[in-house]
């Protein structure tokens, strides 16, 4: 492995050191913890959970790293993620399909819903000229009111503000939803290197001006990476309501995985394999911090902590710099 | 009854006008931090758990110090390091969320500190108020501002002139982080009459963000646009009896969002380029 | 008085800037420094400032050895350095932006007296300018003049002038030629930069000219005469043989109607089958955007573009290079090459015929075909970035060679070259012109006049002249430099 990437790992370490820590903090007992820890990663029963997790993470940030190449910096995967998820609900449970057209539903659906919402960050960008990064971080929160909507009206069953559950049928277990993060991670590392999309992505984050001399559209190149990510991310919301999320309640927070995804991707150098291999490891963060719920420690503890990763990893990483 | 609508309006709307305050001096120095909402979050949680413990006062005092010092966590690799700016504001905004969290499970508040009402409150709104003609003066009329401001506009050419560049930033930022922990306490303890809950701050630090550029950097204009979202915000019970229910939430967001779009287009038709003051 | 002492300046890339030069500035006096594009009077005047730290030779002020640290450290010994391209800082005020410099050199002035310092000072040099008015919407001319009011504010001993009437009005130079002999009656030394013949003359008490890095002469005014300098500035005039080519020329390839633009006025001009046409001017006269307005990246705001008899004005730039454009852009890297990719792709991306599927033998075969006219050290494998700036122009033209173009537009293609690269490239570029035209914008007169069958010369966004083989160097040179 090069510098940059020892790094990278190396900061990665430290954070987690740094989450541990914080976890030992909160709750007074490191003893406990360290079981936890060691308990995640070594039992079957939290590795499948922190298979299960990973898929959303992984499906965004391999998105989020073919439009980071581009450099077009969008946040929205939570967004279209809660779309997505809210998408695949309905289908599921509403919609009265089965058999071979409810899958196909699933796996269309969710994904065009995902893909049209990241063209609104991509509209405002190239024909208004707004920022897509505070855009798309907005239109998270749109998502996620406008799922609660959903979900306090049209989904609402019974007595309390749920919606109905996935059917038992349509369920699935971890193993699909890693072979989709795996498909889409090779799928995107094919892209970039086999394909001219790839290419023009490659050349126009790396060189603009080039790309634009050489007869390559930035808008284009823009809209394809926001349409990729924004259907990818659809698709691991479809997948985190089939495989654990099964329903719907109000949130007053958003899940994170869109986010988790952003920083994964980064993490990652945006690539598509490292993304795959790091949204485990952050997924393993949202595994123990669920695994340490009945300590106290909140739920967004998961996202701190791979918060905490991304810094530490942006300190070791800036260090270089400087030294050079 | 127009003053009580517009002084109510203030009321909802005075954490965005402050956070938005602190992200606006940081911006003219020319660095921008996306982690304000996790700042105001973790002031939220830390200013009900002093309160809860001291004073009110000690609430809002402590809520701010907590946004200064996870400022930091920000401004050592952005400013020092020269690390990304977007990456380094969305990670402090999620550690802070989740640090604002485990504040809030770490300690029972014993009664919940209302402060509405109180002359402290009438401090605070004279605060917001007062500020952005206090920032103006600053960045106007004193030479430190006039750095901070060149440091902002042409770093290359302020550094050769000898601008202390990093030491304005890091100022800049902390501040920000300050104001950030005080709008934060400010939503805790007034809006929500000194209770918090995970995801208090819903996104309204990013309003915050959105307001600097809707009030084109300029510290009154940023109070107008942070007034108006705050305004926008106020309006959410009518839009809710209106037949929207909870998707009036998203209004706040939608309009920033419309605006941002839109002052976008203008500043490239004028051929305009931020900031003047 | 103020010596600099056997100054030698080697860039990171090698170039040699400065060879040995040195330089004596008197209070009382204004001494010109003259020399083409790529003197290196830049660079000394920069060491003179303590913006860049030279390789070897040292500075003295009054026989005491100085060393600079920052530009900071020489404002405080009292040298003032006011750069080619004005640094105002737009968005603050004329007030502001002086207030700025002195309080940054610990003087602090209130408001209300420095806004009356200001007045004085502008009247006397019959500057029109409100200290509350916007740094922004200043000409570079007014902006030039801002900046001679503070050495005055600060008392600098030594004022150096970078090229300051580039972009200036003849009134606004005149303007700032009074503010220097103000400096000079007031015992201030002023060391002023210059392409302007005419200027230097009314001007200057003594004349240094540098050629290639080194000091090749120095006169007092009663001895400078224009012929003399112009010879010293564009050394032995070499009697252009005009017989490079022969033949009349073919038909149009490329044609320009009084097109217009950001900094471009009104640029007319033809480029036949088998000509090298090329456009000379001193730095920023508006070439880099007119290269980029034949390119298609900026778009014409007047005027017409035809390539081979068609109207490209509207088209893309893929379009303009599918209909056999070929760019030299003036960045290698980042505008012509992409950093961060191998050299075969950085040969592939450029090109027209691209498949959905990219296949990465044909890649590397193209690649080797297109090395196999113009070889690199370097492998196809081998980072782009890691190529010498000489291999970076061979990749690009062996690129634009491979696609065989209809006509090349090249701008500085062999600025930082060294002598035997710049032979290579300049044969090239004559190769790419037998098949086709090449359209050379470059600020090397030399290189124009070995080249080039005929010469426009571009100043203030404008052709001024248009010169056929055999060339009056001596007319150019006072086309570019009018």
């Amino acid at each position: 492995m090069e510098q940059r990437g020892w790094r990278i790992l190396g900061g990665a370490l430290l954070g987690f050191a740094l989450a541990v820590l914080l976890a030992s903090i909160a709750t007074g007992d490191p003893i406990a913890i360290l079981r936890s820890v060691i308990w995640v990663y070594t039992s079957p029963a939290p590795l499948a959970n922190v298979a299960l997790f990973s898929v959303p993470i992984a499906m965004a940030a391999v998105g989020l790293s073919l439009a980071y190449r581009a450099k077009f910096i969008t946040i929205g995967a939570e967004g279209q993620i809660i779309l997505g998820s809210l998408v695949a609900l309905w289908v599921a449970a509403y919609s009265g399909l089965d058999g071979p057209a409810a899958y196909l539903a699933l796996a269309l659906l969710p994904a065009a819903a995902g893909a049209l919402y990241a063209l609104l960050p991509f509209a405002l960008r190239a024909y208004a000229g707004a920022n897509e990064v505070l855009s798309s971080l907005m239109l998270n929160f749109v998502a996620m009111y406008l799922a609660n909507y959903f979900i306090a009206t049209y989904l609402r069953e019974g007595p309390f503000v749920i919606t109905r559950a996935v059917p038992p049928e349509l369920r699935t277990g971890w193993q699909l939803g890693v072979l989709a993060s795996l498909l889409s991670a090779a799928g995107a590392w094919l892209l970039l290197r086999r394909t001219a999309v790839g290419l023009a992505i490659e050349v126009y984050g790396r060189a603009p001006r080039a790309a634009e001399t050489y007869g390559y559209d930035p808008k284009r190149i823009m809209l394809s990476v926001s349409l990729l990510s924004g259907s990818l991310a659809g698709l691991g919301g479809a997948l985190a309501m089939l495989s654990f999320q099964h329903s719907l309640t109000p949130m007053s927070f958003p899940p994170g995985y869109g986010y988790a995804g952003a920083l994964v991707a980064w993490l990652s150098g945006n690539s598509p394999l490292g993304s795959f291999l790091a949204s485990l490891f952050f997924s393993s963060l949202i595994v123990l911090g669920r695994s340490l719920q009945a300590a106290g420690v909140p739920l967004s503890y998961a996202l701190a902590a791979q918060a905490l990763i991304v810094l530490s990893t942006l300190v070791a990483v800036a260090r270089e710099q400087r030294w050079r | 009854m127009a003053v009580e609508v517009a002084l109510s309006a203030l009321v909802g709307a005075a954490p965005i006008m402050l956070a938005a305050y602190g992200e606006l001096l940081l911006e003219r120095s020319g660095r921008v931090n996306l982690g304000v909402d996790g700042m105001m979050a973790l002031g939220a949680s830390v200013a009900v758990a002093a309160a809860s413990i001291g004073s009110p006062l000690l609430g809002l005092l402590a809520g701010a110090f907590a946004g200064l010092l996870a400022a930091l966590f920000y401004a050592l690799p952005v400013v020092y390091l020269r690390a990304d700016q977007i990456v380094a504001g969305l990670s402090l905004a999620f550690l802070a969320w989740g640090l604002a969290d485990l504040t809030a499970s770490l300690t029972v508040p014993l009664s919940p500190a209302i402060i509405v009402g109180s002359a402290l409150h009438d401090v605070l709104l004279l605060l917001t108020l007062l500020l952005p003609l206090v920032l103006w003066a600053f960045l106007r009329f004193t030479w430190l501002g006039v750095e901070l401001r060149a440091v902002g506009h042409d770093e290359a050419a302020a550094r050769e002139r000898g601008a202390r560049v990093e030491a304005l930033r890091m100022g800049a930022a902390l501040f920000g982080g300050l104001m950030a922990g005080l709008a934060g306490a400010y939503m805790s303890l007034v809006l929500y009459n000194g209770k918090y809950f995970a995801g208090i701050t819903s996104g309204w630090g990013w309003l915050a963000v959105g307001s600097v550029i809707l009030g084109y950097w300029h510290p009154l204009g940023v109070a107008a646009a942070s007034y108006s979202v705050g305004l926008v915000l106020s309006l959410r019970p009518y839009l809710e009896a209106f037949g929207l229910g909870p998707l009036s939430a998203t209004a706040p967001y939608l309009v920033v969002i419309a605006a941002l779009a839109l002052s976008a287009v203008l500043s490239a038709r004028l051929r305009l380029r931020p900031p003047i003051t | 008085m103020f010596f600099a002492d056997r100054i030698t300046v080697v860039y990171p890339t090698g170039t040699r800037a400065n060879e040995e030069v040195s330089l004596e500035l008197r209070g009382g006096e204004i001494l010109a420094l003259l020399g083409e594009n790529g003197a290196g009077k830049t660079t000394l005047a920069k060491v003179m400032a303590g913006l860049l730290r030279p390789t070897s030779g040292r500075l003295l002020i009054d026989g005491e050895e100085v060393s600079f640290r920052s530009y900071r450290e020489a404002l405080a010994r009292g040298i003032y350095y006011v750069s080619q391209h004005p640094q105002l800082i737009e968005g603050l005020t004329v007030l502001e932006d002086v207030g700025l410099t002195l309080s940054l050199a610990g003087k602090r002035a209130a408001r209300g007296e420095l806004r009356e310092a200001i007045r004085r000072l502008s009247s006397k040099l019959g500057l029109k300018v409100e200290p509350e008015s916007l740094c922004e919407e200043l000409s570079a001319g007014e902006r030039q003049r801002v900046e001679a009011i503070k050495p005055l504010l600060l008392g600098s001993r030594f004022v150096i002038f970078d090229e300051p009437t580039t972009h200036m009005s003849p009134l606004e130079a005149r303007a700032l030629g009074e503010i220097m002999k103000e400096m000079k009656r007031e015992g201030r030394g002023v060391l002023f930069i210059s392409h302007k013949l005419k200027e230097v003359m009314e001007l200057a008490d003594r004349v240094v000219v540098m050629r290639r890095g080194k000091v090749v002469g120095g006169l007092r005014r009663e001895e400078a005469d224009p012929r003399k300098i112009l010879e010293l500035m564009f050394g032995e005039v070499q009697a252009p043989t005009g017989e490079r080519r022969e033949g009349a020329r073919g038909e149009v390839l490329l044609e320009l109607r009084d097109v217009k633009s950001f900094r471009v006025r009104s640029v007319s001009l033809k480029v036949r089958m088998g000509e090298v046409v090329g456009v000379a001017g001193v730095a920023g006269n508006g070439q880099r955007e007119l290269f980029e307005v034949i390119t298609g990246i900026r778009a014409a705001e007047g005027g017409r573009i035809f390539l081979a008899g068609r109207d490209i004005t509207r088209l893309s730039p893929g379009e303009r290079i599918k209909l056999g454009l070929s760019l030299v852009p003036e960045d290698r890297l980042g505008w012509a090459l992409v950093p961060g990719l191998d050299v075969a792709t950085n040969v592939y991306f450029a090109l027209d015929s691209k498949r959905f599927i990219i296949d990465w033998g044909e890649v590397k075969e193209v690649a080797q075909r297109a090395l196999s006219i113009v070889p690199i050290a370097g492998s196809p494998d081998s980072r782009v970035e890691s190529l010498s700036g000489g291999n970076m122009q061979r990749l690009i033209l062996a690129r634009e060679l491979y696609r065989d173009p209809k006509v090349i537009v090249a701008m500085n293609p062999t600025a930082g070259l060294d002598y035997a690269t710049t032979r290579a490239v300049r044969e090239m570029i004559v190769r790419l012109s037998e098949k086709g035209g090449a359209l050379l914008i470059s600020e090397d007169l030399d290189e124009l006049l070995e080249l080039a069958d005929r010469i426009y010369v571009m100043s203030r966004g404008a052709i001024v002249g248009e010169h056929s083989r055999p060339f009056d160097v001596e007319r150019i040179a006072r086309d570019m430099v009018s």
